[in-house]
């Protein structure tokens, strides 16, 4: 999931509603050392799965595979980094790309380069006139 | 003994030797065992090096560190820091008892370079490698002042009166990566008791610094525009107001002041920052010296008084917290540490609160180059908690936790 927009634009708050949905409380911003790992309660596994009604699933073997569900919330920030490669250094191949872990990346466009084309694109901007609304946009 | 200490967490290459000793004879002494350490009630300690290698200037020029530009610096850098560390110890393969290392948190790519060099001399000499903590680190930095006649409690030289310290203490740990509160029991008893939510106090000093167009690294820019305050126009019209009792024209937000945990919030600070920069900008494109609706009368005055603010807003949290902690808690010893602390006005705040508030306890802010990151502090932090690892076992961890 990558997020874009500018200092305040509410990432990082949007990328901790995120963590909370997995029971993931503490979920800081890790602008200083890039990456934060967090481990996704198996618990917050099922409720997950719970949302999604088992009828639309056959077999129910078939809805955790299908579903792949998370075991790990990645979560990034490029504001410092000059680009994707740097990204690259810190080990975030290992995570991009796997089906079990979510990735969530402030600053997304500085790293666009080695981004998967699957990945989720959310833009966020300052309302021009209300301090406290903001304008997210989701693309592809 | 003496430990020899690899600090590479950000963007500092620091090593220091400190040799811990007994204290002389006529003094009391009693060895306690600690992990296979011995410990002294009474011990005087000394720095005999502490190198510290800055790349500051250079991740200035991207505004912010730059993580593999850090890590091609460490590599180049460390041999020569460990160098210079050693320079005046004699045969330090038999003269230096332990290695100690910071394993995290920080930047993995910046740590692994310390790590590696610790784990090849405490393999190379057959030396004990002590892991530690970063934050726990920047705590232990309390323990070094001036002159160091010093016990398990630091005891400063500049406060000859001998104001010892004593358990519980309560330590408030900023800079650029953390703001935590943390209480401490013992040595080695740490428990977090307030953090922050979002960014850390210096990363707000740091962006807030980007969007009034300071440079970097934030504090000290911060700091420096907010010094500046004194030449103000109204104050040389009524030169009779003194400097901390002058209003400033603009207000920022106090995030979670008043918040009854002890948890900390700065990514609203920053974008009220950001507005109320927006918000100045018709004000002064095109007209020097358009009065705006904040009674602000030219661009440099503004973005002075923006300074001062922000700085003001910071450290109003931190010390409202922990003077609140303090008294929750009801701690004997209070302390500061971490790179945020060698700011001046903070230093000033927390010193003035500590005394008229909480009289009963004994407050510590570490000597302004212990503030920073260095290995002294490393060093010091290993030997009260010696946590032994075996050179082929250590690995960095860039999210440790106390």
């Amino acid at each position: 999931m990558a997020l874009s927009g500018d200092l305040g634009s509410g990432k990082t708050i949007f990328a901790k509603g995120l963590a909370k949905t997995f029971g993931i409380d503490c979920a800081s911003s890790p602008t200083f050392v890039l990456m934060h790992i967090h481990k996704i309660n198996p618990k917050f596994q099922k409720t997950i799965s719970k949302q999604i009604p088992n009828s639309k699933f056959k077999n129910l073997n078939l809805k955790s595979e299908i579903l792949n569900l998370p075991t790990t919330l990645c979560h990034i920030d490029a504001y410092r980094l000059k680009d994707g490669g740097s990204l690259l250094e810190i080990g975030v191949d290992e995570y991009i790309g796997d089906p079990e872990v979510i990735t969530i990346i402030e600053w997304a466009e500085k790293v666009k380069k080695i981004l998967p084309k699957n990945t989720k694109w959310i833009y966020f901007k300052h309302h021009p006139k209300k301090e406290n609304w903001r304008i997210i946009k989701t693309g592809v | 003994m003496k430990i020899l200490a690899i600090e590479t967490s950000c963007d500092e290459t620091a090593a220091a030797v400190v040799e811990f000793a007994a204290a002389p004879k006529n003094e009391k002494t009693k060895k306690l065992k600690n992990n296979g350490f011995s410990v002294f009630r009474s011990l005087g300690f000394s720095v005999l090096s502490n190198v510290v290698s800055s790349q500051v200037k250079i991740h200035a020029k991207y505004g912010g560190i730059v993580p593999e530009v850090a890590a091609r610096k460490h590599a180049e850098n460390i041999i020569p820091v460990l160098d210079e560390a050693l320079k005046n110890i004699k045969n330090p393969q038999k003269n230096i008892d332990a290695i100690a290392v910071t394993q995290g948190p920080g930047l993995i790519t910046s740590l692994r370079v310390g790590v590696d060099a610790a784990r090849t001399l405490s393999c190379a000499w057959n030396k004990p490698l002590i892991r530690v903590n970063h934050v726990v680190a920047h705590i232990y930095a309390n323990w070094l002042a001036p002159k160091f006649p010093i016990s398990n409690f630091p005891i400063r030289a500049d406060n000859p009166t001998g104001r010892i310290g004593q358990f519980p203490i309560l330590c408030l740990v900023v800079s650029g990566g953390h703001t935590l509160l943390v209480l401490m029991k013992g040595h080695g008893k740490f428990q977090i008791i307030g953090q922050t939510l979002d960014d850390a106090a210096g990363e707000c000093f740091d962006k807030a610094a980007k969007i009034l167009g300071l440079g970097y690294p934030g504090g000290p820019a911060i700091a420096a525009a907010a010094a500046k305050l004194p030449i103000t126009s109204d104050q040389v019209e009524s030169p009779r107001r003194s400097r901390d009792n002058y209003q400033l024209p603009i207000t920022l937000p106090r995030p979670m002041l008043n918040s009854p945990d002890f948890n900390f919030s700065f990514s609203g600070l920053k974008t009220a920052v950001l507005y109320k920069i927006r918000d100045m900008k018709p004000a002064f494109s095109g007209v020097g010296d358009a009065e705006s609706k904040h009674g602000v009368k030219t661009a440099s005055t503004f973005i002075t008084q923006m300074a001062a603010e922000t700085q003001n807003a910071i450290i109003d949290v931190l010390v409202s917290k922990i003077i609140r902690a303090a008294e929750k808690y009801n701690v004997k010893t209070v302390m500061l540490g971490g790179g945020v602390t060698a700011n001046q006005e903070l230093r000033k705040k927390f010193a003035e609160s500590a005394q008229k508030k909480i009289p009963d306890s004994k407050f510590y802010i570490p000597d302004s180059k212990y503030c920073t990151d260095n290995a002294a502090m490393i060093a010091v932090a290993a030997y009260f908690n010696p946590k032994k690892v075996g050179w082929n076992k250590i690995e960095p961890d860039p999210n440790l936790v106390i």
